[in-house]
């Protein structure tokens, strides 16, 4: 049997598994929950915003394409997500900021919880080892992505039936935050596979995986990006959105390369030790 | 089945041992297993039944030596695939999925096609008995009816060679049963593995076997040669002392002898004695002689004991896998 087949069956498993699981509606509920307030505390905010500093909606545009060039280091990237649906933009930071917690609580039992209770076994007699693991990557990849995906649907909605945009404009930029979103997602995934595939027992695979994100939290985002110590930077997957939602072409190549490097490193050193490892 | 490899063998156990720390589970360890037998793996706990198994079953790698599966190291996923089923001792099965569903999936991981994946699947739920669990959660099955379905997975898609670790652990007498059933209608099929400590079962069930101690292989063959059913025989009796004189010719009383001197005069006797402690009559015979089997062994001790009007509780042709067990595994 083809390996891809092998993966796409282990992961198609492992998907339904999750989306059915009681953790996965529950956190299925949270971030909708989570979007939704901010979709309705948000519109007060800008409102607010605006009036206390007494500025017209040209002038607002300059305040956020400003506020978005600095935050993204480009100001080509801050006068394009200007134009975007405000509350967009939002989702996309929240959304960014949520996925590392997502991936934690949804696939810190992925493998660990299949080692303790040794149904793995059921499986490595019938797929090979690094299809079965790279199949519990896709499928937490797939469950964080659909999970994004729904939150996203709902805000387009909500900015389509309020006329805040128009639906063509909603759903590009909705479309382009979402996939975005994708390779930063995909990173977490990747670390936490890994992480998850190192402890039979699903306690540890959860501190751990929490104490693995802190440190690179830590590390490339507190050290690396704020103290500008440029390489460390590289370690946080949070801080490629800045590089992949870029103007300069060779800045999101940079931040997309950097996600795939996670990817492929965390899903070829994991797999290498499933591998050999007992079950 | 076990002592020559004459004949095609199906599993090769070479020098395996496996370390876990500083704790030898298993210690050089050979064995092979006939195609189309079933094999028992007996020992007492800590034996390494389970870990020999593992490694059979490719979930553990050995520190040294090797091992092959018709063939193959157990491993190579795609070489194996569809040919080796396992039932594992502590596996549980996977509490959110249908029985059906999780069924077809590994059907489907065995190689078998979307369409025929679902008859498969259902064919090997019938074998156990389990027709009315397809919809039901494997969280939710007893104890009995996972064990049956674990057994189903092992069994889907009429595999070459069959491991099943325990197979009858915790079940009721009745389902117990019923599993021992199914593993003897696999007789001949396939080639099983049955790991055990049920040892009247294997007894029952098995054609050869392994008897494992702390690690070391105590012995291995075929039942007959393991509980030495060609060379001796156990009479329940009380004890005969010397008792009062039998003719083995009623024509030719002069000829009247003691029980065990009688016994112990048979052409084929080599040995004859009585084992107080388990209230046994043991009576070796040399199997080399033409006619001389168990039988003809049992006819004349037999005849000799019933002269005497000797109460006799039973007869059995060797001394029993339990007892063997006993003896090999008893050691300080």
């Amino acid at each position: 049997m083809n390996p891809l087949v092998e993966t796409w069956l282990v992961a198609a498993r492992d998907c339904r598994k999750n989306v059915r699981s009681v953790k996965g509606i529950v956190m299925a509920g949270i971030s909708l929950l989570g979007a939704l307030a901010c979709t309705f505390k948000l519109p007060k905010f800008e409102e607010a915003m605006a009036q206390m500093r007494d500025l017209g909606p040209e002038q607002m545009h300059a305040v956020k394409a400003q506020a978005f060039g600095k935050i993204y280091g480009d100001e080509l990237t801050g006068e394009a997500l200007a134009n975007a649906p405000i509350k967009l933009v939002f989702l996309f930071f929240i959304a960014v900021w949520l996925v590392p917690l997502l991936v934690m609580i949804i696939g810190f039992d992925g493998i660990s919880s299949d080692l303790q209770y040794r149904s793995v076994r059921y499986w490595t007699i019938r797929s090979r080892r690094a299809s079965y693991y790279v199949g519990k990557f896709f499928a937490l990849w797939a469950v964080i992505g659909l999970l994004t995906l729904v939150m996203q649907l709902m805000i387009w909605g909500i900015t389509i039936a309020r006329v805040e945009a128009t639906p063509l404009e909603t759903i590009t930029w909705g479309l382009r935050f979402w996939v975005t979103s994708l390779p930063i997602t995909g990173a977490w995934c990747g670390i936490a596979t890994l992480t998850s595939s190192l402890f039979r027992t699903p306690m540890l695979s959860l501190l751990a995986t929490g104490a693995t994100f802190f440190l690179l939290f830590f590390l490339g985002l507190v050290i690396g990006k704020w103290g500008n110590v440029t390489w460390l930077s590289y370690l946080y997957p949070n801080n490629f959105d800045a590089w992949i939602m870029s103007s300069k072409n060779e800045r999101v190549f940079e931040g997309l390369g950097v996600c795939f490097a996670f990817i492929l490193a965390t899903c070829g050193i994991g797999s290498g030790i499933f591998i050999q490892r007992d079950v | 089945m076990a002592t020559t490899e004459s004949s095609e063998v199906a599993i090769r156990v070479r020098g395996v041992t496996k370390t876990f720390g500083l704790k030898n589970a298993v210690d050089d360890l050979s064995l092979f297993v006939t195609t189309g037998s079933v094999f028992g793996l007996i020992g007492p706990n800590g034996a390494g039944k389970t870990t020999t198994f593992s490694m059979m079953a490719g979930y553990l790698k050995p520190s040294q030596g090797s091992l092959e599966v018709l063939g193959f190291a157990p491993n190579q996923v795609e070489a194996l695939r569809g040919k080796l089923g396992v039932l594992p001792q502590d596996a549980l099965l996977p509490a959110n999925d249908r029985v059906g569903e999780f069924l077809v999936d590994m059907a489907r991981l065995q190689g078998i096609s979307s369409n025929d994946a679902t008859k498969c699947a259902r064919d090997a739920i019938e074998e156990v008995d389990g027709q009315t669990w397809w919809g039901v959660r494997c969280g939710a099955l007893s104890h009995g009816m996972a064990k049956r379905v674990q057994l189903a997975q092992a069994l889907l898609g009429d595999p070459k060679v069959v491991l099943l670790d325990e197979p009858t652990a915790g079940l009721d007498p009745r389902i117990a049963y019923e599993v021992r059933q199914i593993i003897k209608g696999r007789k001949g099929r396939c080639t099983l593995v049955v790991s055990s400590h049920n040892l009247s079962e294997l007894e029952e069930v098995c054609d050869a076997a392994a008897i494992l101690d702390r690690g070391r292989l105590m012995a291995s063959g075929t039942m007959s040669e393991l509980t030495a059913a060609t060379e001796e025989v156990r009479f329940k009796v009380p004890p005969l002392g010397q008792g009062p004189a039998v003719s083995l010719s009623p024509a030719d009383p002069a000829a009247a002898k003691a029980p065990m001197t009688a016994i112990r005069e048979l052409p084929m006797v080599t040995i004859a004695e009585y084992d107080d402690e388990r209230g046994e009559l043991i009576v070796h015979f040399d199997r080399t002689k033409p006619d001389v089997d168990a039988e003809t062994v049992i006819g004349a001790v037999l005849w000799i004991l019933v002269q005497q009007r000797i109460r006799i509780s039973g007869v059995t042709k060797g001394r029993g896998l339990e007892q063997r067990v006993m003896d090999l595994t008893d050691q300080p």
